[in-house]
Formats: structure tokens, C-alpha cells, sequence
């Protein structure tokens, strides 16, 4: 009896993890999304009017940046750079994303206006890329993924039983 | 911002530690707080340069504090705000100006892009400079105005005399209502350095900023209509639009680096205005004393 307990408890975990992982995706796709919301909004207020960053982001709302902790770091006193690197910890991207994140942070508000115009432009191309590679299938990608770790679960139940 | 204790919010901690390890006297005498890449750190009192080390001692330049290259990124993140993009046409004349009415002099590997300064791409050096605002420093030339009528003065002094901090006096006075002013009074603020560090209070005061000097004269005498227009260290390549402007009346109360008259009026552009009797005043101030009006005459 406990043997069929423990074997539906594999297949339900296992089906819970993929069900997380699939989550997770989603959550990177509307991730950037935001990210791409926000520089879009630091290129209008930085080509419009040289707003300053620490001005920008204390303006700036978007609920998912505020619930992933992401823009009230970033509205802390300190180095800007400092503060991103921290802010982008916060959030649910990796690899390529990550990178270019961090990079693009490092050099925030400390280069002349045309550098950092040209940086904001190449932020916004890469985000609008990665949004599309990552939303791209994605829908098919979560089923997979569940699928997989539910057959991961079934097939360690019955090696179990 | 009176006092070179202002300015520690724009040093790094190490710095800024050794710093305010000073003698509170030093720091509030201070005129400037010099940062170099690899070099000494030090004050500039008057006519003293006095280096510090790190436990806020004055010493040798040899055994001073020396700042690193991230530090003086550092002081530069904090002068900017942290968005240098905001501070572009000013670096690219070599300063950048601090809130509340200082100024940062900054010099490096200058960057040159199109045959144009657009920056720097290596920072040596940062002055951070003291602007202080002494009320009364100009009430002699007030008076005289009273009892004579406003006309044209030109302060004179070697750099660091004190010749800002006397002209936001004189815009201070003249501008406020009462026995020594009254004026409709306009600033040619090129850097942002003269009204910055004036109190908000002030009375018939108009103030162009960020712009260029000469232009700045132009707009003001067509657009405001200004009595005195106070402007700050103008050169040959001002004399034009400061001429203009006394042509429309108005009385331009500037300031020159100088020994004396005889000095300004050897130098081309200046000695026109001079001869032409621009000003009809002439503010010298005393040297070794930094802000004391050794003359007018």
C-alpha cells in the first residue's frame, strides 16, 4: 500500500515541478516584457528632457518590476550600477538575458549622452529579440515540459512498484 | 553651500573619512577639495595648498592620500547624480556644476570626437570648489550706486580673489528692494555657478543659465530688459555683446581675472571697453585676503 502512496506522490511531484518550471518560463517572457516597458520609458525621458536616472526611476511604475523587487532597489540611494546589479538579481532571467542585463547596468548613467543613447537603443533591440525567441512556441515548450516531468513521475512510480 | 563641508557628499568614503578628520577650522576656511588619479589629495586655503593624508593630517604631497582611478569615477558618479548624460555640455568645457552652487573642475585625457571635446576619457583630476554667499561683500558698490546712480563695474582679481562671490553680493543687493536696491537685475550664468548659491529669496532677479555668456548678454538685453546685468570673468570674445548691451542702457557689472586696470585694459576686446567707458567702476580685490574689496575707484 505504501509502495502505490509513495508512487503517486512521485508522479503528483513530479507533475508539480514541471507545472513550476513551465511557470517559470512564462514569468522570464513577461519579465522582459517589463524590462523592455522600462528602458523604452528611460530612452523617452532620457532623449526628451536628460531626465536624471534617480528622478526616472522614482517616476516610473510597473507592477511586476515593483513586486519582483526589481525598481524599489533601484530607487535606494547609492551608485547606480551598484543598485542594478543587485535590482537584476531580483529577477527571473538567466543566461544571454542575464548578461546582457548586467552589461547594460554596468554602464548606466556613467557614459556621455550619445554612448548611453546608443546603449539604451541596443538594450531595447536585444530585449525586443530575447521577447520574441523566448514567446516564440512558448505555449508548446510549457506542455513539454510538464509532459516530460510527468512521464519522468510515471516511469519512477513504476520502477517504484 | 557655504563651507567645503558641503562637499563631502560628493566624496568617496575613503576621502571623505580623511576629510572630515580635518580641523574643523581648515575645512571651513577650505576654497577647494583637489583629487588626483595617483596623486595627492589636498585643500586649497587662500593661497595655501595643504595636503592631507589618510587620518586627515596635513603633510608632505609625497605622503598624502592618493586616489584611486575608481575613486575618482566615483566622485564623478556622485557629482553627475549618476547619469553623466545630463552633464554632457558642461564636461566638454571642463567642469561640471555642483548642486547648490558650487563647481567641479574636472581634467583628463580629453575625448575628441568630430575635432569637438564631447568629454573626457580618462579623469586625472577633480577640483571641487567652494562657493560661498557673503550677503554684504558688495555693499560698498551699492552704496556708491545709491548715492551716484547705477553704472557699469568691473570687478578684478587674480582666480580664487573671491570675484563670483562678490557679483552674487552685488545681484543680491541690487536686486532686493530697499535702500541699495531696487534694480531689475538679470545673471549671465554661463556655468550655473552665480545664482545657484544665492538664497530663493531673492528680489527683481532674472537668471539665464547654461549658455553661453555672450548669447546669454544678447537674450537678456533684448528680452528682459534688464537695468544691470551681472556676468562673470568675460573676455575679448564677450566684448561685443557686453558693449551692445550697454548701448541699450543697461549697466553690466562683470568680473575679470586681473592684477589691476592697467592689466585688464593691456588685454585686446577688454581694453575697447575700457576706453569706451563701459565701466565706470572698478572693484579691485585684495590680494592675499581672498574676498576682500581692496579698492574702488
Amino acid at each position: 500500500m505504501l509502495r502505490y502512496i509513495g508512487a503517486l506522490a512521485l508522479v503528483l511531484s513530479s507533475w508539480a515541478v514541471g507545472a513550476v518550471v513551465a511557470a517559470y518560463e512564462k514569468e522570464t517572457l513577461k519579465t522582459l516584457d517589463a524590462l523592455y516597458d522600462m528602458n523604452e520609458y528611460l530612452r523617452r525621458r532620457i532623449k526628451s528632457g536628460r531626465v536624471p536616472l534617480r528622478i526616472i526611476f522614482s517616476q516610473y511604475r510597473n507592477e511586476r518590476l515593483e513586486k519582483q523587487g526589481f525598481l524599489p532597489i533601484m530607487r535606494q540611494s547609492g551608485d547606480i550600477s551598484v543598485l542594478w546589479e543587485s535590482a537584476a538579481e531580483q529577477l527571473p532571467i538567466g543566461g544571454e538575458a542575464k548578461e546582457a542585463c548586467l552589461a547594460f547596468g554596468a554602464e548606466l548613467g556613467k557614459l556621455g549622452y550619445d554612448d548611453q543613447e546608443k546603449r539604451l537603443d541596443e538594450f531595447s533591440a536585444f530585449l525586443m529579440s530575447e521577447r520574441e525567441k523566448t514567446g516564440a512556441g512558448l505555449k508548446d515548450r510549457q506542455r513539454s515540459v510538464r509532459v516530460c516531468a510527468l512521464l519522468i513521475g510515471l516511469l519512477a512510480a513504476i520502477l517504484l512498484i | 553651500m557655504n563651507g567645503a563641508a558641503g562637499l563631502m557628499i560628493y566624496l568617496p568614503k575613503r576621502i571623505a573619512s580623511a576629510f572630515a578628520a580635518l580641523p574643523e577650522e581648515m575645512i571651513a576656511s577650505a576654497d577647494e577639495i583637489r583629487l588626483r588619479r595617483n596623486g595627492a589629495c589636498s585643500l586649497t586655503c587662500g593661497e595655501k595648498n595643504l595636503a592631507f593624508d589618510a587620518r586627515g593630517r596635513i603633510c608632505r604631497a609625497s605622503e598624502a592620500l592618493r586616489a584611486t582611478e575608481a575613486e575618482l569615477t566615483e566622485c564623478l558618479g556622485r557629482i553627475t547624480g549618476g547619469s553623466l548624460y545630463t552633464c554632457d555640455s558642461f564636461l566638454a568645457q571642463g567642469f561640471i556644476p555642483l548642486g547648490g552652487g558650487g563647481r567641479a573642475g574636472i581634467c583628463g585625457r580629453a575625448d575628441i570626437r568630430g575635432g569637438k571635446m564631447t568629454g573626457f576619457t580618462l579623469i586625472n583630476s577633480i577640483t571641487l570648489r567652494v562657493h560661498r554667499f557673503i550677503s554684504d561683500m558688495a555693499l560698498p558698490l551699492a552704496e556708491e550706486f545709491r548715492r551716484n546712480g547705477l553704472c557699469g563695474a568691473l570687478v578684478i582679481s587674480p582666480p580664487g580673489g573671491g570675484k563670483t562671490t562678490f557679483l552674487r553680493s552685488a545681484a543680491y543687493l541690487l536686486s532686493q528692494s530697499g535702500a541699495t536696491g531696487g534694480f531689475r537685475v538679470a545673471i549671465a550664468d554661463e556655468r550655473s555657478e552665480i545664482a545657484a548659491a544665492m538664497p530663493p529669496n531673492c528680489g527683481f532677479l532674472d537668471v539665464l543659465s547654461g549658455i553661453n555668456k555672450s548669447a546669454a548678454i544678447e537674450m537678456l538685453t533684448r528680452t528682459m530688459s534688464p537695468q544691470a546685468i551681472i556676468c562673470d570673468e568675460i573676455s575679448a570674445s564677450d566684448s561685443a555683446s557686453v558693449a551692445g548691451a550697454v548701448n541699450c542702457g543697461a549697466a553690466v557689472i562683470a568680473s575679470a581675472h586681473g592684477a589691476g586696470i592697467e592689466d585688464v585694459s593691456s588685454r585686446p576686446g577688454l581694453r575697447e571697453l575700457v576706453v569706451s567707458g563701459a565701466f565706470k567702476k572698478y572693484v579691485l580685490l585684495s590680494h592675499g585676503k581672498v574676498g576682500e574689496i581692496g579698492n574702488i575707484c
